[in-house]
């Protein structure tokens, strides 16, 4: 699966664009129903079999077909990060890992806000931030560590060097060597974890497309408690934009 | 996945990065991401632990003892406390605080020295 087959239209947006993530794309706003689970149970098996075709020697550890809606979720998402990480494996295609990279740091990210604001209001969050910047920095710490356990435990890093997390990504153009930060890098995809919306017009957003890895797009992912549509994608600009 | 090994902090930046998210954890260091099924005190503690070891020689034998020392009392803690709600946990959480200075407080050092991180560069890493 590709960013352009999760969000069809993708290719085609113009330069910059603003794209919004569909609530429905990352799978969580679905009822839980027999529907549902019979739904997730055949998507389950095809995932399997598509990890299958790509690693005959894969097995699937289960100790069965999850009872609970957050099981049966948390299992099609780990199979989802498993085929993404055999095609980084396999084949070396990385843009099953850049949708699923966008995937994790939407449920990293909303998971952090919680736990956030319940520490913020508990009086745990200290410091002479202000409530959002202390729970920025929450969700900025928390996502990236996901992101690297992840990373690790699918053993994603020792496949490919363009899977970073939180490494400076360098513009070797200008005479002093400037560089951002993105939260995460999968190929040519940079990654920002943020409350505040950003756009082009942000110097920290320009600086990433202007890397010297050159990124087509940038994935805005913002806590989905902060309003529908909180996280989005930025095109690259065309030249002299 | 089956064999879950947590990632283990390979710089002071990193290693905040793990210190910080313990407290939303507290005190029972359970996934709750789907993820990480496997993710438990113990691991989390192991990544802390070798965390500091691997910045060993930045922060100095003093700075590791001290760590070791608060990281071995708030297992403790946590280990005691019910669920978040308990006082205990706040108490663990007080430790944490502890460790985010003493991480601050060495990157702090760092930056005022001019010391220069793997990319050769002064961030305090």
């Amino acid at each position: 699966m590709t960013l352009e087959q999760t969000f069809p239209g993708l290719r085609d947006a113009p330069g910059g664009a603003v794209n919004s993530l569909l609530d429905n794309a990352f799978g969580i706003t679905a009822p839980a129903n027999e529907d549902m689970a019979k739904t997730t149970q055949e998507r389950s098996a095809y995932l399997i079999s598509q990890i299958k075709a790509l690693d005959p020697h894969w097995t699937f550890q289960s100790l069965g077909f999850p009872t609970t809606w957050e099981g049966q979720k948390n299992q099609l998402n780990d199979l989802r990060m498993q085929r993404a990480a055999a095609f980084s494996r396999i084949e070396g295609d990385l843009r099953p890992m850049q949708v699923e990279t966008m995937r994790a740091m939407q449920g990293l990210a909303d998971k952090a806000y919680s736990k956030a604001v319940r520490l913020y209001d508990a009086g745990a969050l200290r410091g002479h931030l202000s409530k959002e910047q202390a729970i920025g920095r929450f969700v900025d710490n928390e996502v990236r560590r996901g992101l690297r356990s992840i990373y690790e435990d699918y053993k994603i890093k020792e496949v490919s060097k363009q899977v970073r997390v939180n490494r400076r990504e360098y513009d070797t153009s200008t005479p002093e060597s400037s560089y951002r930060i993105p939260d995460a890098r999968v190929g040519d995809v940079a990654y920002d974890v943020t409350l505040s919306p950003k756009s082009l017009k942000n110097p920290q957003i320009r600086g990433f497309f202007n890397a010297d890895f050159r990124p087509q797009l940038v994935v805005v992912v913002r806590p989905r408690q902060l309003g529908r549509g909180s996280s989005y994608i930025i095109n690259r600009p065309e030249a002299g934009k | 996945m089956n064999s879950y090994k947590p990632y283990v902090p390979e710089t002071l930046s990193e290693l905040m990065d793990q210190v910080v998210p313990m407290m939303g954890d507290a005190p029972n260091f359970k996934d709750d991401t789907g993820y990480f099924p496997r993710k438990s005190i113990d691991s989390e503690f192991y990544a802390l632990i070798e965390g500091f070891g691997k910045v060993r020689d930045k922060i100095g034998e003093d700075r590791y003892a001290r760590a070791l020392d608060i990281a071995a009392r708030m297992k403790a803690i946590f280990l005691e406390a019910e669920d978040e709600n308990d006082p205990k946990t706040m108490q663990g959480i007080y430790l944490i605080h502890e460790l985010m200075d003493l991480i601050d407080e060495v990157r702090a050092q760092r930056v005022a020295s001019k010391l220069k991180d793997d990319e050769d560069r002064v961030t305090g890493d």
